[in-house]
């Protein structure tokens, strides 16, 4: 195992894989039985690293990629071309003794039984990763507790539980053996405030505690926010981007929301400052962009006596996405 | 074993929880004892029929008075084979992807799935393979032998096998054309035409009766019903096991070889 392989968690290089797929390409009754084999290539060269507990983003818009590339990460697929190492295993030859070290919850994917209480699965998860009982038994209180999944988790059958409920379970199922890597697709879909935010706390003690390595596929950029220090962000089968969550803010980002509230009348250069973004009687909106002399610059106009108040504000990550993709 | 380290097998595991799941619905249960007596209920009335029909007490060396027996223990057999619910299980799994679930497990899939089929069919052996022998033992004043008997549940155990086996392969096609529904349903009359449920092997013409006896369908109904009911020669029952285990055998290295190669393609097929 050389240096890399113990720095790094998960090493993507040149990964390629392309799908057959059968399309009709009419709306017609029969059109399905003509159809025309053709190629989605899913993923076009990707490479990328992620170190070990670290908690790493992957975006991207439907069917940018992201999927297929977990399928790739767990072993339930072969890559075309190019190299999958995870916790230095090839994912699809050691699929078992990988799945050992790795903990999975896929959003939309059940992973329970869902005709019996979540402990019913908790246990067979203590069987089929071997760990020893009075150590799951101590994490798994942990986690119920920590999830609020006292009654829920010990009495209700699974089918019974609300969106956030099971995904909650599904989370405690996927961390009781204690694994090196963690990755979730789309692990808050549909959940609610509460159990979101119960899910990113128990996420980052993991992270913090245990030093468990993350890599989150994920729509929603609370999520990105809160957890991620890295941001992987694929488009189209290729990685668009690969840097820190902060480099995304400064490229993407560098730029402040600005209101302003001034007395009726006054005449006033805002176009000086920024783009007028919204403007109507004794109030404008401003988008302006980063730099010490516009610091300097909007300091000065904020401090004139026309204006009666103002709001400064910068970016949320979501409208910093936003302005990634309508750049590219 | 210690108890802390007491981590049972993961696949009996899953056979139990399967087990807990399905015994948790009381009405499915009292439905699939009916479904298991309609059947062979509504089977004894076609052949009285037809024996009344012919003016006959006996069909190609089956004598009417046997009719109630062997059709109702086929149906308890019928119930012990994982026969179309291995492979249905399969496509459903393929289709929506949720085959994704299982294999980020540590855990082999067939094996997985053989559990599956286990836990399932325990369900039925305690609810209505065990209450219909009782039955048939009870009505018919039917008592088989304990050699016959013993026979008998290694013929269940080789059928078992060779039928989750034979399913299992057909249930890796669904990793190609993703709707295997029509292919199983073929398999299925296929099975219950030649393989004794709906006519004994016996009442086909003895060449035909002879290449069934050579097929892996022949085995799983009939070779065990005249084991248990003292139907058959020695010979015949002898020859009946060598050919499950060739069966079973080369469905074995049909499955390893298919399970394989559909592998890489399943996750290709599905959401």
């Amino acid at each position: 195992m050389n240096d890399n392989m113990v720095a790094n968690a998960i090493e993507i290089r040149d990964v390629r894989k392309t799908f057959i797929t059968y399309e009709g390409e009419s709306l017609g009754l029969l059109a399905m039985l003509m159809k025309k084999k053709t190629e989605k290539r899913a993923l076009k060269g990707v490479s990328f690293n992620v170190k070990k507990g670290s908690i790493t983003a992957l975006l991207g818009k439907n069917g940018s990629g992201k999927s297929t590339m977990i399928k790739l990460l767990v072993g339930i697929m072969p890559p075309d071309k190019g190299t999958v190492r995870v916790l230095g295993m090839d994912p699809w030859r050691d699929r078992i003794k990988l799945a050992r070290h790795t903990g999975v919850v896929l959003g939309a994917h059940p992973s329970m039984f869902v005709d019996l209480p979540a402990i019913q699965s908790f246990d067979y998860m203590r069987r089929i990763y071997k760990v020893p009982k009075r150590e799951f038994e101590e994490r798994q209180e942990h986690f119920i507790r920590m999830l609020e999944l006292e009654e829920v988790a010990k009495r209700r059958q699974v089918r019974e539980l609300s969106l956030g409920e099971k995904m909650k379970c599904n989370f405690v199922a996927a961390v009781l053996h204690n694994p090196e890597l963690i990755i979730l697709d789309e692990p808050t879909i549909g959940v609610d405030l509460p159990s979101t935010l119960k899910i990113r706390k128990a996420a980052l003690e993991l992270q913090k505690k245990y030093g468990a390595t993350f890599l989150i596929a994920t729509h929603i950029l609370e999520d990105v926010k809160v957890l991620a220090e890295n941001v992987v962000i694929m488009d189209q089968g290729n990685i668009v981007f690969n840097d820190s969550k902060s480099r995304l803010g400064r490229l993407f980002g560098n730029y402040k929301m600005v209101e302003i509230y001034f007395t009726k009348g006054a005449k006033m250069n805002f176009s000086e400052l920024g783009t007028i973004v919204d403007k109507r009687e004794a109030y404008v909106k401003l988008r302006i962009k980063g730099g010490k002399g516009k610091d300097k610059l909007l300091t000065q106009f904020l401090t004139k006596k026309e204006v009666i108040d103002y709001n400064v504000s910068t970016p949320e990550i979501g409208d910093v996405m936003g302005k990634f993709y309508s750049e590219r | 074993m210690d108890k802390d380290t007491d981590f049972g097998s993961g696949y009996f595991g899953i056979a139990l929880l399967y087990f807990k799941s399905i015994v948790n619905y009381r009405v499915e249960i009292v439905a699939r004892i009916v479904r298991g007596l309609i059947a062979p209920l509504a089977t004894v009335i076609l052949w009285t029929v037809i024996y009344a029909a012919s003016n006959t007490t006996v069909i190609n060396g089956f004598p009417s008075s046997d009719i109630f027996i062997y059709f109702f223990l086929t149906a308890a057999l019928a119930r012990v084979f994982p026969v179309v619910d291995v492979s249905q299980d399969m496509q459903s799994d393929i289709k929506s992807g949720d085959i994704a679930a299982s294999l980020m497990r540590p855990m082999n899939y067939p094996l997985l799935q053989f559990a599956t089929s286990f836990g399932d069919t325990f369900v039925d052996f305690i609810f209505i393979t065990m209450p219909i022998f009782l039955l048939v033992c009870v009505i018919a004043g039917f008592i088989p032998a304990s050699v016959n008997t013993a026979v008998f549940a290694v013929e269940i155990v080789l059928g078992f096998l060779m039928t989750y086996l034979m399913f299992f392969f057909v249930g890796c096609l669904a990793a190609y054309f993703v709707n295997i529904n029509g292919i199983v349903n073929v398999l299925l009359w296929v099975f219950n035409v030649l393989g004794g449920r709906l006519i004994p092997l016996s009442v086909f013409p003895t060449w035909i009766a002879s290449i069934l006896a050579l097929l892996p369908f022949g085995t799983v109904f009939y070779l065990p019903v005249v084991t248990l009911s003292g139907f058959a020669s020695w010979s015949y029952i002898e020859t009946g096991i060598l050919v499950m285990l060739a069966w079973t055998a080369i469905f074995l290295m049909m499955s390893v070889i298919m399970w394989k190669i559909s592998r890489e393609k399943i996750m290709a097929s599905g959401g």
